[in-house]
């Protein structure tokens, strides 16, 4: 979103890579699992990234196209009965994805190493400083040679390889994966709200790695209230989409102070 | 003499039956300000895209310091040392000062991570030295906190620390205001000084006349007047602009030359 685009087949690749996760380690181990899980995800992002960076079609339009066919597509490859983890889901691959240690889980553990490699990446790498350059103004990045091609390119990439792997987390943590994507769908919203809840712009060129975090937690710990309190279920969603409206306003409202 | 920065010869532009340019040759000499002058439509950005190499011409060549440049496009003249500027587009408002500086061209370790202190610091001095900027408290600021001007001074100022040879403007002051017009044309001086050839490419020739040793109009995609400033004057000018090249006749009638 940095680089001004975004993906909105976030919830069915999730499904997707999950399938693929969870068939491959069924049948050649976690290792190559995992391999084959990030892999698809790369993949997936960087077809739906070439779509939008070829075609210049907005990818709001793009992505949203593309979301229905990764779900289709995850029936095509594995019917319409759930892809399960059985034999393959082992101490190892709970101990790396799902492992409780009392008072957190292995995911939190992830969470910050990804977290920390991503503030390094977009805050003091170039290739990062590429990425605010292009979504904050592509002509200004294309005119100092910056090519904006490549550098979403490789954002969609990173992208797809960190959607491949938080499927994989989702994969061990629920053993299971149903196709069609409707099980994953909420997963496009929430990321959106949590990126924007953030104080990541829509149009692209601001945002930062903690505030991402921030969101995220923020939006997951209402979500958690919401159920505790025995909330019905379209609380949560009607929350989120709550959340993301007003937050867009107030980052407009902060976008006009700073011109 | 020695040879100029970068002669054209014969640039022609078609965009299917429509001819833009039509075989358009001139000189930029070294330490040479000059001013491309025209109504809009007469080709003036067209002739600003090829020269920093963004689009190509359909016929024509490209010389830099007397030599043949073939195949010409955006990494050559990156190489050259072309930087165009464009209007309202030469810089990204959400970043800061510094990081806009440096864009494209980052200090950074073997990792490729970036020595912000470093580059802060080369800024400060860069906003200090190169070129005055008033009212610029940090390199830090974010550029949508700049004016108008100071923006256009920032994009100047970053030509210049990276020695470019050739400085394109396109239209740098028609979003400005009368203060920060005068600051820009004050600015186009003192590149001069700093061993820089600039283009600036404007309507206004009024704020041309003011800075450029030489003058080159254009009308309806042909070059119609180039002319050095002692030769000229702003009423022949204006005719030429307006009038194209029945224009100067007229002109140079009434005037009994």
């Amino acid at each position: 979103m940095i680089a001004g685009e975004f993906d909105l087949s976030l919830g069915p690749a999730i499904t997707f890579n999950a399938i693929v996760f969870i068939k491959v380690s069924e049948s050649a181990g976690v290792w190559v699992g995992i391999l084959a899980g990030i892999a698809s995800g790369v993949l997936i992002a960087l077809v739906n990234g070439s779509i939008v960076v070829f075609t210049k079609i907005p990818s709001f339009i793009a992505t949203l196209g593309m979301s229905f066919f990764w779900a289709g597509a995850s029936i095509f490859v594995n019917g319409t009965t759930p892809a399960i983890l059985t034999t393959s889901r082992d101490a190892t691959m709970v101990f790396l994805f799902a492992q409780d240690f009392g008072s957190f889980r292995s995911q939190l553990v992830w969470l910050i190493i990804i977290g920390v490699i991503a503030y390094f990446f977009l805050h003091r790498h170039k290739l990062g400083n590429h990425m605010f350059a292009v979504g904050g103004n592509e002509s200004a990045a294309e005119a100092i040679s910056i090519n904006p091609k490549k550098i979403k390119l490789v954002a969609f990439g990173i992208f797809g390889g960190l959607v491949g792997f938080a499927s994989i987390l989702i994969a061990v943590r629920t053993s299971s994966m149903q196709p069609g994507g409707s099980a994953t769908q909420d997963f496009t919203l929430f990321a959106i709200a949590a990126a924007v809840v953030g104080g990541t712009s829509l149009n692209g060129g601001r945002g930062s790695v903690i505030g991402i975090i921030v969101g995220a937690a923020l939006i997951e710990l209402i979500r958690n209230g919401l159920l505790l309190g025995r909330a019905p279920g379209f609380y949560i969603t009607l929350f989120v989409g709550v959340t993301i409206v007003i937050a867009s306003i107030f980052n407009k409202l902060m976008e006009g102070k700073a011109r | 003499m020695s040879s100029p920065l970068l002669s054209v010869k014969g640039i022609t532009k078609k965009y299917g039956p429509n001819t833009v340019l039509n075989d358009v040759s001139f000189d930029i000499g070294k330490n040479e300000v000059v001013g491309l002058l025209g109504d809009n439509g007469a080709g003036k950005s067209t002739l600003v895209k090829i020269m920093s190499g963004v689009v190509d011409a359909t016929q024509g060549e490209f010389f830099w310091d007397g030599k043949k440049v073939e195949g010409i496009n955006r990494e050559k003249t990156e190489e050259l040392g072309v930087e165009t500027i464009f209007q309202d587009s030469a810089l990204v408002p959400q970043m800061s000062i510094t990081r806009n500086i440096f864009m494209g061209r980052e200090i950074t370790n073997k990792l490729g991570l970036m020595k912000l202190k470093a580059m802060d610091a080369i800024t400060a001095q860069v906003l200090d030295s190169v070129v005055t900027i008033e009212g610029i408290k940090s390199p830090k600021q974010l550029v949508a906190s700049l004016s108008g001007g100071q923006a256009q001074a920032v994009a100047i100022a970053r030509a210049v620390h990276f020695k470019r040879s050739l400085l394109i403007l396109d239209e740098p002051t028609s979003a400005l205001a009368v203060r920060a017009t005068e600051a820009l044309l004050d600015y186009l001086r003192q590149l001069k000084g700093e061993g820089v050839s600039s283009v600036l490419v404007t309507h206004n020739l009024h704020h041309a006349y003011q800075v450029c040793d030489r003058h080159i109009v254009m009308n309806h995609g042909r070059k119609i007047l180039d002319v050095r400033k002692e030769e000229t004057n702003v009423e022949e000018l204006t005719a030429a602009v307006v009038g194209g090249a029945e224009g100067i006749r007229k002109y140079r009638e009434s005037k009994g030359l």
